[in-house]
This record gives C-alpha cells, sequence and structure tokens, in this order.
C-alpha cells in the first residue's frame, strides 16, 4: 500500500477503533478490542510491517501517525476500562448492600459489680490522699476484734455486734468489723502511716431489706505527729466532694465507739437534695456516712506507740450503704442476688 | 426510749424553745432524735365537769335518751341528747359544751360540738366517753369521774390532757444514766445552759418523808430481810416495806405520762413504778408482801431446775447463769429482769416491798439473753444504772406512793454498799488543744460540765500550767474516767460543728495499687462473663452438693457455733456452689446465657491449732483463707446469636471456656507454658471425663514455642511432682446440676488467684527476627487416647530450635479407634533463612520420634 493509503487506513483503524472501545460494555468486551486492534495478529502490527517499504521521509510520517494511532487506542482503552470499572463497581456495591441494623455478634462483654465499681472510686479518692491499701483475714481473734480495740469484755457492744464465733478456736470469730485492720497495720508498719482497709465483714442478723449477715467496710486510719479532730473532718469532707462530684457541708454528730475518742458520725450533705430533704436522706438534708473519731489512746498503747507523741483518726463505712445511696438501691439483696437484669445495669 | 417534752419541762426550763430545736441540738449532743411526734387531744373550748340531774325518754327515739345536765352548781341543768347506756342521775361526767372540739370515736377526727336538734330535740353539749377525750378507756359509755369532783372544772387540767411531744431518743450504748426524764434533762440544761430543777424537786420529796416517816409511830416495824449471796452480780439491794396501801386506778398525771410514753397504765403501785424509772432511770419492782414467803428476799444465781412464771404469764425455766430474787420459798424474780406472776400487785394487795437495788449489768444481759426475755428494767440495767440513786428513786416511789395510793411509808433494809466517792480526772488545756485544736481556759471547764454534774477544781497551782481537776459523778463513771474521756466531753459540748475541717500537715505519696484483682475483672468481663458477689456463708448442703458429692475432710470445714439460719452456717470451701446457686437464681427467671464469675474467698480449719512459736495465742487464727477466682458459663456470651452456626456438639461449652481462661492467664501474664492442663476425674463435682486440673510447673519452665536459641537446655522440664494444682475447669457433674436442678450443660473453674499471682512474669522485650519463616503442615493419624498434648510435646522435643509454632488445625474422628490430628509447623531461623532441605530434615525428626513414641501414621 501507498504511503497515503496507509494513512487513510491508520485513520479509519482509529475511528473504527475508537468507536469500537466506546462501543464496549464490559471489559472482556475491551480485552476483546483491544486484541483485535492492537495484538499481535492486528491489522495495526500488519502496518507497522509495512512501513519497512516506504521513503524515509514517508516512513517517518506514517510511523508518527501509526504511533499516535496507537497511543489514542491504548488512551481510550484506559479511559473506558476506568469508566467501567467504576460502573461494575457502583454496581456490585449496589447488589452487595446489607441489612445494618442486624445486630452485631461479638462476643457480649461481661458487667462489673457495683459493689466493685463503688469500692474503686472510695479506694482510688484515699489512695490519692496517701491511703494505702491494706487487706487481711476475716475469720479473727477476739483480740484483734475486741480486746486490742478497747472493748473490755463485758461492754455492750460485744452484744450489740452479735458476732459470729466459729468452731475454728475458742474465740476464734468472723471479724464483725473492719477496725482489726487498724491493730494489724499498727502493728507492722511504724508511724506515720496511713491505710485504707477495705473488706468483708460479719454480723449474726437476719436478712432483711437493710441488713444482711455479712457486708463490706472500708476501714480508714492515719498516724502522725499533730493530727487533729479538724484534720479527720477536712479529710472527710474531702472524700465527699470527691466522691460525690461537688462540694458539700459536712456535719460531726457524737457517738461512741469504744476504739476512738472523740468519735462522731460524720454526715455529709445530702448530694441529691442539696440540703432540701428528699426520699433519699429521709428528708433530712443530710446522709449518715460513716462513723470516726480520734484513735483512742488505749488503742494505740496496745501496739506500743506512744499516744503522747503520735495522735491519729480512724474512720469506717458501709460499702452497701454507700452504693445504695449513690446508685439508689433500696434493698441491700439485689447485691448478693446476683440477679443479671440487675448486674447488666452496672 | 420516748422522752415527753412536758416532763422534761418539770425538771429544766425550756421555755422559748422549740421542740425541734431542742431535738436538732440534742441530736448533735450525743442523745440522736430518731423522731418528734405531738402527742395529746385535740380537744379545745368548754369541756368541763358536769352533773346528771335528771334523765328522760326522748320522745322520738328509742335507743337515745335525754338527760338535765347542770355544770355548775345551783345552775338551771341543760337537756342534752345521750345514746350511753351507763348514765345514772347523780353521776359526774366530763360535758362538751357549744363551741368545744373533741374527737370522734369512730374515727379519730375533729367533732365540733354546737347546740343542734337531735330527732327534734334540742341537745346543748355532749356527754363524752373516754376516746372522746383522747384518753385510754372504755368506748362504751360515758366516762364517769369520781363523785367527789367538783363542776365546771376543765376537763383538760383534771385529767392532764396537755398538748405534749414525745421524742424518740436513742442514746449512746455507753450512756445508760441518760434512758430517764432526769439524765436528759441533764444534757438539756447542758446544751441550752438552763438551769435544773431538780435540787428543788429533791428537797420536796426529803420533807415529804420526813412527814411520813413522823406518822410512822403506830405502824409495825415489820421489815424484810435481804441479803446478796454474790457482790459482784448485785453490789447495793435494798427493799422497803409500805403499809396500808389501796390499789386503784393511778391519778391523772401518772396514767397521762405512761400513756403518752406508750405504757399501758395497770394499777397505782405498778405505775409509780414504771413513772420512777422513766423519771430517774432506776428500775423498780414491788411484791405483796403478804405472798412473801418468810419476808426476806435473797439475790442469788438460779439453781438447777428452778423455773418462775413472770409476770406476763409465762412459765420460765431458769438457767443456773441468771440471777434472781428469792425468798424462803423459791424464786420470785428474774433480778433487773422481770418479776414473778405470783408475788405481783394486785387488787387486794395491802402491804407491799418495794425493790431497788443495783445489779451487774452483765449479768442482768446474760439472764435476758438466755431467757429470751427483755423489759424496760433489763434494757437500763444492761445499759448501766447509777448506784448511787437506787435509794433517791426509792425514796421518790415511797413518797409517790404514800401520796396517792393511801400508804404509810416503813423499814428500809438494805444489803451491800451504794456509796460511790466522786472519781477525779485530770484534763490537760494542751491535749485539748493538740487533739481537737479548742483553746479555752480553765474556767470554761466548768461552766461546760457543770450542768452535767461534774465537778471541776482548779488548784491555783495548776491553773498556770492549764491543768483542770474534775470529779466525776457516780453516775458518769462508767463512761469518763480518762483525761481523753473528759476532752471528749468537752469537745460535744463545745460543739463539734464548730470543729474547723483542716488536710493533715504531711503529704504521703501512696504506692501503687495492686491491679492483679483488676486484671482479672478486666479479663473475664472482656470474655462475656459478669461478676457476682456471693455470700461466703452457705448452708451445709453447699459443701456436699446437697448429697451429690462427699466432703473431703469435715474436719477442715469452718462453722460458725451460733448461726441465725441453716443457710449461713458454714464457710464456703468453694466458689462454684454459690456460682451455681446464682445460675439457677437466673435460669428461674427467664435467662439461660447466664455466664458470671468471682473472685473470692474460700475458707479451711487448720489440722494444727497450736500457735506457731513467737505467735501469741491471742493473735492465732488456726484457719486459712484463699482468695480464689471462679467462673460459671452456661451458654457462650454472644452479643447475638443469628450468624452462630448451630451446632449439636455438647463440648463448645468447654472450649469455649477453656479459651476464657487461657485468655485470662495471658492478661496477667502467665505464659501458657507454665502451666499445664491435666485430665482430672477425681473432683466429683465435675463431670469425670470432661475436666481439667490445672497445674503450674515449680521450676523454670522449658520454652516449647521460643526455644532460646544454643542453649540446649530447652528440654528440663519439671517431673509430674514438681508442680502446684492451681485449679480446675470443666463441665459440672450431671448429678451435681440435677441436685442444683440446673438446666443444660454448665461449665465452670475455680483457680487460686495467689498461685496466679506467683506465676505471673514482668513483660520484657524479645527480639524479632527478620528471617523469613516457614510453614509446613503436618496431619497424623493417632489412637483416640493419644492426648494432643502428648503429640504437642513430642513434636515440640523432637524439633531443633526452629521451630516456632505449633497450631493446631483440624480433628477428626476416623473409625475403629483412630483420630486424625492436622497441625500447622511454623519454622524459623533467628539468623538465616531456612533452605527446604533443613526443613525437610526436622520434619523427619518430628514424623520419627511420633511413630515412635505415639506408634502415628501419616498421610503424603
Amino acid at each position: 500500500m501507498t504511503a497515503d493509503q496507509l494513512d487513510s487506513r491508520l485513520k479509519s483503524i482509529r475511528d473504527e477503533v475508537l468507536a469500537a472501545i466506546a462501543a464496549g460494555q464490559s471489559t472482556d468486551d475491551l480485552e476483546s478490542v483491544r486484541v483485535r486492534f492492537t495484538g499481535q495478529k492486528s491489522e495495526l502490527k500488519s502496518i507497522m510491517g509495512e512501513l519497512r517499504a516506504l521513503v524515509p521521509d514517508e516512513k517517518r510520517r506514517i510511523g508518527q501517525l501509526a504511533n499516535e494511532v496507537q497511543q489514542a487506542v491504548e488512551n481510550a482503552l484506559k479511559a473506558r476500562r476506568e469508566d467501567l470499572h467504576r460502573v461494575e463497581l457502583t454496581k456490585r456495591l449496589q447488589e452487595e448492600q446489607i441489612d445494618v441494623s442486624l445486630p452485631g455478634t461479638g462476643r457480649r462483654l461481661g458487667h462489673i459489680h457495683p459493689l466493685t465499681r463503688i469500692l474503686e472510686e472510695i479506694i482510688e479518692i484515699f489512695h490519692g490522699m496517701g491511703f494505702t491499701v491494706v487487706d487481711g483475714p476475716e475469720m479473727e481473734t477476739e483480740y484483734y476484734n475486741f480486746d486490742a480495740l478497747n472493748t473490755p469484755t463485758d461492754h455492750p457492744a460485744r452484744d450489740e455486734q452479735d458476732t459470729f464465733y466459729t468452731n475454728a478456736a475458742a474465740g476464734v470469730l468472723l471479724r464483725s468489723q473492719t477496725s482489726t485492720m487498724q491493730i494489724r497495720a499498727m502493728e507492722k508498719t511504724h508511724p506515720p502511716l496511713r491505710i485504707i482497709a477495705p473488706g468483708r465483714v460479719y454480723r449474726n442478723e437476719e436478712v432483711n431489706a437493710r441488713k444482711y449477715p455479712l457486708f463490706h467496710q472500708v476501714e480508714g486510719l492515719l498516724i502522725d505527729r499533730n493530727v487533729t479532730f479538724g484534720q479527720l473532718r477536712g479529710t472527710l469532707e474531702e472524700f465527699y466532694r470527691l466522691l460525690f462530684g461537688r462540694e458539700l457541708k459536712t456535719r460531726f454528730r457524737p457517738d461512741f465507739f469504744p476504739f476512738t475518742e472523740p468519735s462522731a458520725e460524720a454526715d455529709c450533705q445530702c448530694p441529691f437534695c442539696l440540703g432540701e430533704g428528699c426520699r433519699t436522706c429521709g428528708h433530712r438534708g443530710w446522709l449518715e456516712m460513716l462513723g470516726c473519731g480520734m484513735v483512742d489512746p488505749n488503742v494505740l498503747k496496745s501496739v506500743n506507740i506512744d499516744p503522747t507523741v503520735w495522735s491519729g483518726f480512724a474512720f469506717g463505712m458501709g460499702v452497701e450503704r454507700i452504693a445504695m445511696l449513690k446508685y439508689g438501691v433500696n434493698d441491700i439483696r439485689y447485691f448478693y442476688n446476683n440477679d443479671l437484669r440487675f448486674l447488666e445495669q452496672f | 426510749m420516748k422522752l415527753s417534752y412536758e416532763w422534761l419541762n418539770e425538771f429544766v426550763d425550756l421555755s422559748g424553745i422549740g421542740v425541734q430545736e431542742f431535738a436538732d441540738r440534742l441530736s448533735l449532743g450525743a442523745f440522736e432524735v430518731e423522731e418528734v411526734r405531738s402527742f395529746g387531744p385535740d380537744i379545745e373550748g368548754p369541756v368541763v365537769t358536769g352533773e346528771i340531774m335528771e334523765i328522760m325518754p326522748h320522745p322520738n327515739a328509742d335507743k337515745i335518751r335525754l338527760t338535765r345536765t347542770r355544770v355548775a352548781e345551783g345552775e338551771e341543768p341543760q337537756e342534752i341528747v345521750c345514746g350511753a347506756t351507763n348514765i345514772e342521775v347523780g353521776q359526774r361526767i366530763p360535758v362538751a359544751l357549744p363551741g368545744a372540739r373533741v374527737i370522734n370515736r369512730h374515727d379519730g377526727t375533729p367533732l365540733a360540738i354546737k347546740q343542734s336538734k337531735i330527732r327534734g330535740v334540742v341537745s346543748n353539749g355532749m356527754l363524752c366517753s373516754a376516746p372522746e377525750l383522747g384518753v385510754t378507756g372504755s368506748s362504751e359509755g360515758i366516762l364517769v369521774l369520781g363523785a367527789d369532783i367538783g363542776l365546771g372544772l376543765d376537763i383538760k387540767e383534771l385529767l392532764h390532757l396537755k398538748k405534749d411531744w414525745i421524742l424518740h431518743v436513742s442514746p449512746r450504748s455507753n450512756r445508760g444514766d441518760a434512758l430517764c426524764v432526769l439524765g436528759l434533762a441533764r444534757e438539756a440544761s447542758a446544751l441550752f445552759k438552763r438551769p435544773l430543777k431538780q435540787q428543788a424537786l429533791a428537797g420536796e420529796l426529803e420533807q415529804a418523808l420526813r412527814n411520813f416517816a413522823a406518822e410512822q409511830s403506830d405502824v409495825e416495824k415489820t421489815h424484810v430481810a435481804v441479803s446478796i449471796e454474790n457482790n459482784t452480780d448485785c453490789p447495793f439491794f435494798s427493799a422497803r416495806v409500805i403499809h396500808n396501801v389501796q390499789i386503784g386506778p393511778s391519778p391523772a398525771l401518772i396514767a397521762r405520762r405512761l400513756e403518752a410514753l406508750g405504757l399501758r397504765p395497770v394499777n397505782n403501785v405498778v405505775d409509780i413504778t414504771n413513772y420512777v424509772l422513766q423519771e430517774l432511770g432506776q428500775p423498780l419492782h414491788a411484791y405483796d408482801l403478804a405472798l412473801l414467803k418468810g419476808a426476806v428476799l435473797n439475790v442469788r444465781r438460779a439453781r438447777g431446775g428452778e423455773s418462775l412464771m413472770t409476770i406476763d404469764g409465762k412459765e420460765r425455766s431458769l438457767p443456773e447463769e441468771a440471777l434472781v430474787i428469792a425468798d424462803a420459798g423459791g424464786v420470785v424474780g428474774v433480778a433487773g429482769v422481770m418479776g414473778g406472776k405470783y408475788s405481783e400487785i394486785s387488787d387486794s394487795t395491802t402491804t407491799l416491798a418495794l425493790e431497788a437495788a443495783s445489779f451487774n449489768s452483765a449479768r442482768v444481759r446474760r439472764s435476758s439473753r438466755l431467757l429470751g426475755l427483755s423489759s424496760d428494767s433489763s434494757l437500763r440495767f444492761e445499759r448501766g444504772v447509777d448506784i448511787a440513786s437506787v435509794q433517791v428513786a426509792s425514796n421518790r416511789a415511797a413518797y409517790l406512793i404514800a401520796k396517792h395510793c393511801g400508804g404509810k411509808i416503813g423499814e428500809m433494809s438494805t444489803a451491800g454498799d451504794d456509796k460511790v466517792p466522786d472519781r477525779p480526772v485530770q484534763m490537760r488545756l494542751a491535749e485539748l488543744a493538740r487533739l481537737a485544736e479548742i483553746n479555752i481556759v480553765a474556767d470554761d471547764v466548768g461552766v461546760m460540765m457543770e450542768p452535767l454534774g461534774f465537778t471541776v477544781c482548779i488548784h491555783a497551782d495548776d491553773y498556770n500550767a492549764g491543768i483542770v481537776n474534775v470529779l466525776v459523778p457516780s453516775f458518769r463513771q462508767g463512761d469518763v474516767s480518762r483525761e481523753i474521756d473528759v476532752i471528749e466531753e468537752i469537745c460535744r459540748l463545745y460543739g463539734y460543728d464548730r470543729i474547723k475541717p483542716s488536710m493533715p500537715e504531711r503529704t504521703m505519696a501512696a504506692p501503687p495499687r495492686d491491679r492483679f484483682h483488676a486484671n482479672i475483672r478486666n479479663s473475664l468481663s472482656a470474655s462475656g462473663l459478669s461478676e457476682a458477689w456471693l455470700s461466703s456463708l452457705t448452708g451445709r448442703d453447699d459443701l456436699d452438693a446437697r448429697g451429690s458429692c462427699k466432703v473431703a475432710d469435715e474436719s477442715l470445714v469452718v462453722s460458725v457455733l451460733n448461726p441465725l439460719s441453716p443457710d449461713h452456717q458454714v464457710l464456703r470451701q468453694r466458689l462454684v456452689p454459690g456460682l451455681l446457686k446464682a445460675a439457677v437464681y437466673n435460669q428461674d427467671r427467664g435467662r439461660d446465657d447466664v455466664s458470671l464469675f468471682e473472685i473470692g474467698r474460700a475458707y479451711f480449719r487448720e489440722r494444727e491449732t497450736k500457735a506457731p512459736v513467737g505467735v501469741p495465742d491471742e493473735k492465732h487464727v488456726p484457719a486459712r483463707e484463699e482468695i480464689r477466682v471462679a467462673g460459671i458459663m452456661t451458654e457462650e456470651p454472644v452479643m447475638s446469636i443469628w450468624k452462630q452456626v448451630a451446632s449439636n456438639d455438647s463440648t463448645t461449652n468447654f472450649f469455649h471456656l477453656k479459651g476464657v481462661v487461657e485468655n485470662l492467664l495471658e492478661r496477667l501474664s502467665i505464659s501458657l507454658d507454665e502451666v499445664v492442663f491435666e485430665q482430672c476425674s477425681t473432683d466429683d463435682w465435675y463431670h469425670p471425663g470432661r475436666t481439667c486440673a490445672l497445674y503450674a510447673r515449680v521450676s523454670a519452665p522449658s520454652v516449647q514455642n521460643e526455644k532460646p536459641s544454643g542453649d540446649g537446655n530447652g528440654d528440663h522440664r519439671p517431673s509430674v511432682d514438681n508442680k502446684v494444682f492451681v485449679g480446675i475447669m470443666g463441665e459440672i457433674h450431671p448429678q451435681v446440676c440435677r441436685s442444683y436442678k440446673l438446666k443444660g450443660r454448665p461449665v465452670a473453674f475455680e483457680l487460686n488467684v495467689e498461685l496466679l499471682r506467683s506465676l505471673s512474669r514482668a513483660a520484657g522485650l524479645r527480639e524479632t527476627s527478620a528471617t523469613p519463616s516457614v510453614i509446613r503442615d503436618l496431619t497424623i493419624d493417632l489412637a483416640t487416647a493419644v492426648a494432643h498434648s502428648s503429640v504437642h510435646s513430642c513434636i515440640a522435643d523432637a524439633a531443633d530450635d526452629t521451630l516456632r509454632r505449633i497450631d493446631l488445625v483440624s480433628v477428626f474422628d476416623l473409625s475403629e479407634g483412630h483420630k486424625s490430628l492436622s497441625y500447622r509447623l511454623t519454622l524459623q531461623h533467628p539468623k538465616e533463612t531456612l533452605t527446604a532441605e533443613k526443613v525437610d530434615g526436622t520434619l523427619v525428626e518430628i514424623r520419627k520420634a511420633l511413630s515412635e513414641k505415639l506408634n502415628a501414621s501419616f498421610r503424603i
């Protein structure tokens, strides 16, 4: 073929191929177009072979045209392939739509018991004030539960607490208060010391909405030089502020515990009504939170700490009671029934 | 105790102080006021005494009559209609005149009296029954007053129907002295700085006693012989004879005040003993002297086989620990608790013996507990009664009996000693300042404490040294004996509310918190188990799974000697029973997928009860507490089951829970190579074929999957003896499930937390290798009985140090007692690229070992 014939042939191939590409409806169509027009056996390839017969000027002109055609075809193929891919992907994505409202199928999470949660809060607050957490036995001797805590043998407190005694040995009982840990901590560590001791205690009581034969307390003890009653009040005020997340007033009412003197009930302004009176506080405006006092000199003497040099304060709170207040639980038995409908709310 | 505000005001003038203000201040002063209740009639206006002059039939009605009643001498009687049947001409009765307001006896609402027509006849008022005036008594019929009562008297004055407030006060357990009107009057006096009127009353009392004694000359000088067997049980005892007593109803004031406190009036003598108890806090008891054998009263312990019918009508056998009062014939009363029925005051009593005594508080408490009987009297003795007030109260009661019951006061006999010297206590103002930051001068102490009965002396020498001497009166010697007790008293009177909050001076950093338990909780809750808190006190039936299991060793069981209920009588030895019950509780409420865990304690007695050398007996507990973590799962805890592949494989739960336990160990930084799961069929709470025991290797464990290259000692695995039992996991025995009525095939585990803690290793970086790893699959045919763990260790032992991981890919059961296990082995050399020849060589070794040791065959 002459140069001019080749020229027109190339142009018509170009038009033909571009039309075929534009008409292609799938990547497969495009592949067959590519093979047909640009493959080894295609007319374009054979035209390339015929270039050798042309004079150099024409060879250059036609060769350039052939390259342009080839380039145009490849560009068109690429563009069309992209288009088709986009269309096909869109179609696939549409087909793959799912009902996203169906529930997830992962592993269910378990829940942490509310008493653990409240204990964590209490401990964290006191830990922040430099109190070290200590743990001790629930089976105790009368020495730790009463004698060392300045409770005389015939004192009504021993009866009032209605303690469980055990068969382990004479006088071995289930501790009725975490105050036992005051003695154990002071036996182990010389002042200055700050400890809190969370733990289980037992009292011989009938089960009802307010009472359970076992419950939990957090005991706190601080021994140092120049410790005052006012520092006890300040420490507890800080505790209430952090526990309830707001400034609250405290109120000390005189009370009696054998192992502290002076002793007090440390009430806190009701955080729910701010003292106005509501159901939680029994319309009193105050919540009875815990018992506390200055460590009795006899207790310090029982662990060989000189009460003329050291003084200290101690406090003990009921964990269930605080959890009931904070979470609005009105029956202590909920904590021990382990009803998942209850636990899963925490 | 209940306190009448009106009565209190007789001892201390609190006029101008509202009852609520008083209650609030008292609460802040150590006496919590739990409740303030109004008491007293809502009667107002003219309700006066009248006399029935005439009774006529009602012209228009059968059931009601017409009276003519006058309310003043010489006055024209008024027509008043009355429906009661007990009226008679000449009776003196209460009359509510128009304008008065009384109480509707049917519903307690106010009833206004006005002139009104009743069935056509004008009635000018109403004759009143007891409930219409708010006093106790029969509602059948009009309240008939004494014939000698004047006309036109205000019924409120006559019957002492004053408005009152009743306060429910709970004094602290060491303040027995305040369980009476006088005791609280002292407190009120100190708190409100109002003088106590007790002195005036005492003077009046003494004068009256002198007068009665003067008249006594003609009365027989009988007396009761009194004796005390043991002065510790009873330091002081007195009995006074009172003659010519006329038993009858109490005077209105006494009856009314007792009613206000919720006490039922009985008769004048009994009421007076109760009255004095409330007033002075001293329990008293009156015997009918004619019914006492031998006119003797002896205080002693009960003897074997003795019994007594107490005043409440119950026959009680008396334990030998009980303290009793006995006459020549036997027991007539339980000391300080309750008198006997036989010798009690009755309408025919004329001479009585009035007992006033001081009994040991612990002894009374013991008697009361053993008999299961408590009373107003025992309540006070238990808290301590002032020995110095015994005779004062006896005198007071005698005075009242003589005044109101026509009695003549006779001889008083006593045994023991009631003299108590004031006890001096020194208090340093500097100590007060050190502990409470209260800075006051010595004179302030007197101002604060003397209203409470303390005497404060300041010696000239001591004044400058800041030392105050306080004399403690007898009734406060129970709770005030040391300087700190005086300091507390001052703090209380100064006002706790005036103590300024501050923070401790020193700042102290606490060591980081132990997170081990928190890590356990986090891991298990992330695995879908919710946390339970279970009772550590359980029933005996939880030791043996309600009869399904054996109790391994009864002598290790810690039990409670004084259980309140069979459900709380032993300390648990396992956590799993409580979890089973919690699971049943939830299943019964429609939850089938129960997954729970607990961190708690198990309790064991020690066989050796003797304290170790160096530990005093008083500090030794021959028992041990073990912290455990246990879990139960009845179904896999999934969020939703719609994508679950239905499976009939009953082992799903087991392997799921095993995964949970393995995750837990990993979370606790315990390498799975440090523990062994071994088949265990010896625990009868668990399925014998689907349970494993978890052991910890004791010595430094060999590392199977991550053998350090080149050290060559990877095979020093501890022998079977060198392992410690950490816990168990498995399927709950079907028999146990049946006993607890637990549905499904629950699986559970229970591990020793402290042992887990000892296995936990701090994390440290291991270098990662950059060389490529090679993966080879290996399928092995074996006898079914060969455990995966044997195959695993056989492979690990046979391989050289290039074997990094052994992953089980599949398990197939083949026929005739054979199974096929497929493993994926990952091999890697720390420095070089492994050649195919080297890997093949390793696999040849492995195959060889498997076929030699486990009789395995292979498919290519």
